[in-house]
């Protein structure tokens, strides 16, 4: 019993004094403490960029405006001729005026449209590179009492 | 720490935002494109009067009246088809519309039955 009590008293006398606590820790174990330290927190970092797998698509934005070649007003004229095999009067041709010079040697489509909606037939081409108007032939011709709406669009 | 050495991280991180920036975005460029529809309008829903004018049993043309002032200006196109030949023929209907008559190119037979038809094309 004594013994132990010695060995108390021994350590306290051997004590450094009140201070912090690393100040108290010999030099040498403080370079393993930090090395632990340090291994322990970059295993945990590590762990953690590990944990994640990520690969990507491609991803790609743009915007960029979709304009007409011009402002100004098409009219659509109707040339009609006489069937017999309709029997009735049929537009075999779509003459379309006010081209602009910034609509020329575009594709045009001009589709005739009846009741709903419903397409009664379609002329393709490219638009003139001069003057302001361009004739669509409609083949077959499409009957002329059932037409009721004219569709353009030119693009290019 | 000099004013150098502190303005770079900053800088770096500008230029990054830059580079990431610019790997996201496509060039991009369009073709025009424009198109339109509108309603073909007829200028009368209204009913019209025909008439076939005869010569020595053909029909050599024909009276369309009550044409409205809406389908002043515009041209009258006529066809009589008795099932075996065709007439037609074509007039420009007066400003205050009224009645028009057509003649016809050629005078088809009167018979029992036959067909008139007829469109107005403009104004």
């Amino acid at each position: 019993m004594n013994s132990l009590v010695d060995q108390i008293v021994s350590l306290n006398e051997d004590a450094a004094p009140r201070g912090r606590l690393l100040d108290r820790v010999r030099p040498g174990r403080r370079l393993v403490a930090a090395v632990i330290a340090g291994v322990l927190t970059f295993s945990v970092v590590y762990g953690l960029a590990a944990s994640l797998n990520l690969t990507s698509d491609s991803l790609g934005a743009a915007t960029t405006t979709v304009a007409a070649c011009q402002a100004g007003t098409l009219n659509a004229t109707y040339t009609s001729t006489y069937s017999a095999a309709a029997p009735g009067y049929t537009v075999g041709t779509v003459t379309v005026t006010g081209l602009a010079a910034t609509c020329y040697s575009k594709a045009y489509k001009v589709t005739l449209s009846g009741a709903a909606g419903a397409s009664l037939g379609e002329a393709t081409g490219t638009t003139p590179s001069s003057g302001t108007s361009f004739a669509a032939a409609f083949a077959p011709a499409v009957s002329a009492a059932s037409v009721t709406a004219i569709n353009v669009v030119i693009s290019g | 720490m000099s004013l150098a050495r502190r303005a770079v991280p900053p800088i770096g991180l500008v230029l990054g935002g830059v580079l990431i920036a610019s790997a996201a975005s496509l060039g991009l460029s369009s073709d025009t494109l424009g198109a339109g529809s509108t309603a073909t309008p007829r200028c009368t829903s209204a009913s019209l009067s025909i008439l076939q004018n005869l010569s020595a049993g053909t029909v050599i043309s024909v009276t369309v009246a009550t044409l409205p002032a809406t389908c002043g200006g515009g041209t009258l196109q006529v066809a009589v088809n008795n099932g075996i030949a065709t007439g037609s023929g074509s007039a420009v209907i007066p400003a205050g519309g009224g009645a028009v008559t057509v003649t016809l190119g050629s005078a088809p037979a009167r018979r029992v039955t036959d067909q008139v038809d007829l469109v107005v094309v403009g104004p």
